[in-house]
């Protein structure tokens, strides 16, 4: 659903990705995580086409990023750690919007239901200033999954919100990734990552430093084996050095 | 009384901030406004100090002198009388989340807010002193020190008219009540100047002897003393009127900060609100603009709208919707609308009062003075393209359409926002013009009724094509230079005038090369009108022909900008 083929992206001539290639098939959420100033953030922002790769290239639903960005924008969603909304257009007028943009014939229908399962219910007329975080970053979901995206990306998407928002944000995530879609989270919320993500992608520099499913990765360190992932964090990106044998 | 550490904080805030101010030149997309904003500085004060031979004979000193002193006294009346919904220093957010937790006193907070200004004080004292220098009279020296006491002695008035509501607050006094000091300040500089009114005599009298009976007469001689030496600070032209003046300022001050030393209660719950509410409207500001932002920062009840959106079709109808829907919310088109309106009732008012001149004058200054609030709009009507958006720009590219969609909605909504309350205003400007034509009898004024006619039918197509350029034109500069338009809006300084200035001309430059081959298309139909001697269509049909090559070139325009955003980096950073 999302494949990345040698993805590089330069900032005047500094590297932020160098040469990255991963695959996200639907059903599957791969885990993005790195230290700050990984290339996290330019990688997923390369693949929603906010960002010009500056080589390799980004298909989503077969279709490619550059040559041909409103056909994969069209199966895509995006879900800032920011939630940027309209000042100016209330709850209901977002979700009809963003509707339109994608074409949703039965956004009306959709809304009502997305509203219910954010319980966003009640809160249709309000502005973007009236609401909490938290709402804010529900309200962004919703825009994002009114047109039942193939592939969602979500960076940082639990920040700020309290416990009863993360269940529902969670539960969410999974619900997408059961109906079939490609979904990638970028956190460094490790036990959030070690929770729902199927696979895993550590970056460092830009570069890739382990891929693969969670029990993949756990075997690529065998001194590590049965740790956590912050262990295993640690040690790949060697903040944890191990313990000279004597 | 002083804290040592906020000392030291006021001292590196101003100096840290000068020093990135400074530092920031070394970037051109500061340089360059820099340079136009003293440039402007130059044309505008002329630095008469380095052509002294063409300084203007002025008689500025008598009148600074006759009015600085009672308009001092009204402002601190007006501060007064605000205070009651200010009960508290203000204090800007990052100083309330930290300050207000340190173990110092609340003394010590109320001289540093006091402090920390004394950088930007000294600014205003050196402005003073460049605007004297446009002066014969006025001591550019005595200028800067009156300016930099007065300003110091409006911060000190504004800090105990805010300390003494809080502690009324506090002690249950209803706001209505608290407004008193403000009052009884309003009579002590309103009443002797009443007293002393007498109508001018043109003719037997000059008029500064007139206005200085008045300002300086009976009553006010002695009761305006204190005010009469604040005035002489800044319009001084000798020492000694200058030394008296900045004494009386001095003991002024240091009654006033011993007021709010005295007065002093816990006001930091109230501080924190202000600060609060002054952060969400300076973010509202930032995101949105001036009087919109403003507006968006008090707008707390919202209806979804009725207006109608298909959830399919043409995406640039889905933008288009957002624009309208959004930008008519926050309420600057509804204003200026209800302000054309009212210059438009005026004119017809005017044209049916057959001779009552009085009243007709009366009319024509709240016409005019309505115009005018429409013409300070405009700014705010131009701006609905991608300028308010910039931090959209990641929202929008991820969506499936291509720029030239999205200007493309962005572009009509905006041209349709603001050809209303333009054709309301042009109808009442044509209205105007008419009833002079018709009232003067003269052949040469009569023949306008042609010109007027043609005017208005070319409107119906000149004003939203107008428009539509303009806001294109704002459109395009947001994408071709985001990070100048970006820090703009984020980091306002010194800079700002130049950055504005320098927009201004980049888009007149822009917009006059577009309206080449449309004036030419116009002169072709205009001189059509003239051969079949018909002028009123002539004018019409030139402006029609016009208008259609002018929309030819927006869409043009349109879809290279489209282009130039589908391959573009939208990221925050690079914005």
């Amino acid at each position: 659903m999302i494949e990345v083929v040698d993805l590089v992206k330069e900032y005047e001539g500094t590297p932020a990705v160098q040469g990255l290639s991963f695959t996200v098939q639907p059903g599957e959420v791969l885990g993005l995580v790195g230290p700050n100033g990984a290339g996290k953030t330019t990688t997923m922002r390369c693949i929603t086409g906010i960002l010009q790769p500056t080589g390799g290239g980004v298909r989503v639903a077969g279709a490619d990023i550059v040559r041909d960005p409103v056909e994969a924008k069209r199966h895509l969603a995006f879900i800032p750690d920011d939630p940027q909304l309209f000042d100016y257009l209330t709850i209901r007028e977002h979700l009809l919007f963003f509707g339109r943009v994608f074409n949703v014939p039965d956004v009306a229908d959709q809304s009502t239901r997305l509203l219910e399962e954010l319980e966003l219910t009640g809160k249709e007329d309000m502005l973007p200033g009236q609401l909490s975080r938290g709402m804010k970053q529900k309200v962004a979901i919703a825009c994002g999954l009114i047109h039942r995206p193939k592939a969602v990306l979500f960076d940082e998407p639990l920040t700020g919100l309290d416990p009863v928002a993360i269940r529902r944000i969670k539960q969410t995530i999974k619900q997408l990734a059961a109906d079939g879609s490609a979904v990638i989270i970028s956190s460094h919320l490790l036990g959030l990552v070690e929770e729902i993500a199927t696979s895993l992608l550590l970056l460092q520099n830009g570069k890739k430093v382990l891929h693969g499913t969670i029990a993949e990765v756990r075997a690529s360190i065998p001194d590590l084996q049965g740790g956590n992932l912050e262990s295993i964090f640690l040690r790949a990106t060697g903040y944890d050095q191990p313990e000279a044998s004597s | 009384m002083i804290d040592r550490s906020l000392m030291y904080l006021a001292a590196r805030q101003s100096i840290g901030g000068l020093k990135y101010r400074l530092s920031r030149l070394k970037n051109p997309r500061y340089l360059v406004p820099a340079v136009l904003a003293i440039a402007y500085f130059w044309m505008s004060f002329g630095f008469a100090g380095l052509r002294s031979s063409e300084r203007p004979p002025a008689d500025v000193a008598p009148l600074l002198r006759l009015f600085v002193g009672p308009g001092l006294g009204l402002l601190f009346a007006m501060t007064w009388g605000f205070s009651p919904g200010r009960p508290a220093p203000a204090f800007s957010r990052a100083e309330a989340g930290q300050l207000f937790m340190l173990p110092v006193s609340r003394r010590a907070l109320i001289t540093y807010r006091l402090l920390r200004p004394q950088l930007s004080f000294l600014l205003v004292a050196g402005l003073a002193a460049l605007g004297a220098s446009r002066s014969a009279d006025v001591n550019p020296l005595f200028a800067a020190g009156g300016a930099y006491v007065v300003v110091n002695l409006l911060s000190l008035n504004a800090m105990a008219a805010s300390l003494l509501c809080n502690r009324m607050k506090r002690r249950g006094v209803p706001s209505i009540l608290q407004a008193w000091p403000g009052l009884l300040i309003a009579a002590w500089v309103v009443v002797p100047l009443a007293l002393n009114w007498r109508s001018f005599e043109r003719g037997s009298e000059p008029i500064y002897a007139w206005l200085r009976e008045r300002m300086t007469g009976g009553m006010a001689a002695t009761v305006h003393w204190p005010l009469k030496q604040l005035g002489n600070i800044v319009g001084a032209t000798d020492l000694s009127t200058f030394g008296i003046g900045v004494l009386s300022g001095v003991v002024a001050c240091t009654a006033l900060f011993a007021l709010c030393m005295l007065i002093v209660a816990p006001f930091e719950e109230e501080a924190l609100k202000i600060a609060e509410a002054g952060g969400r409207k300076l973010d509202a500001m930032k995101r949105g603009g001036g009087a919109a932002g403003l507006r968006l920062s008090r707008l707390k009840n919202a209806r979804s709208t009725r207006f109608p959106l298909s959830p399919t079709g043409k995406l640039w109808r889905g933008v288009f919707w957002q624009t309208l829907v959004g930008e008519w919310r926050v309420g600057t088109w509804k204003i200026a609308s209800v302000v054309a309106a009212v210059v438009l009732g005026f004119s017809f008012f005017i044209d049916n009062l057959g001779s009552n001149t009085g009243v007709a004058l009366m009319a024509m200054s709240l016409s005019g003075l309505f115009a005018a609030m429409l013409v300070l709009m405009s700014p705010r009507l131009m701006v609905t393209g991608l300028h308010t958006e910039l931090r959209f720009l990641p929202v929008l590219k991820a969506l499936p359409m291509r720029g030239a969609e999205l200007l493309r909605g962005k572009v009509r909504a905006g041209a349709l926002l603001t050809s209303l309350p333009a054709f309301l205003f042009i109808a009442a400007m044509s209205q105007a013009a008419y009833h002079f034509s018709t009232s003067i009898r003269d052949a040469s004024v009569s023949q306008l009724q042609p010109i007027l006619g043609g005017m208005v039918l070319g409107a119906i197509t000149g004003i939203p094509t107008l428009a539509m350029l303009m806001i294109s034109l704002e459109s395009s500069a947001v994408l071709l230079f985001p990070a100048w338009l970006a820090s703009a809006q984020s980091e306002p300084g010194f800079e700002t005038i130049g950055r504005n200035l320098l927009s201004f001309l980049v888009r007149a430059i822009a917009g006059s090369i577009m309206l080449i081959i449309p004036a030419l298309f116009f002169g072709a139909g205009l001189g059509g009108g003239v051969a079949l001697d018909h002028l009123t269509l002539g004018i019409a049909a030139g402006s029609w022909l016009a208008s259609i090559v002018l929309l030819a070139e927006i869409e043009l325009l349109m879809h290279l900008m489209g282009k130039r955003f589908d391959n573009m980096d939208a990221s925050p950073e690079s914005a």
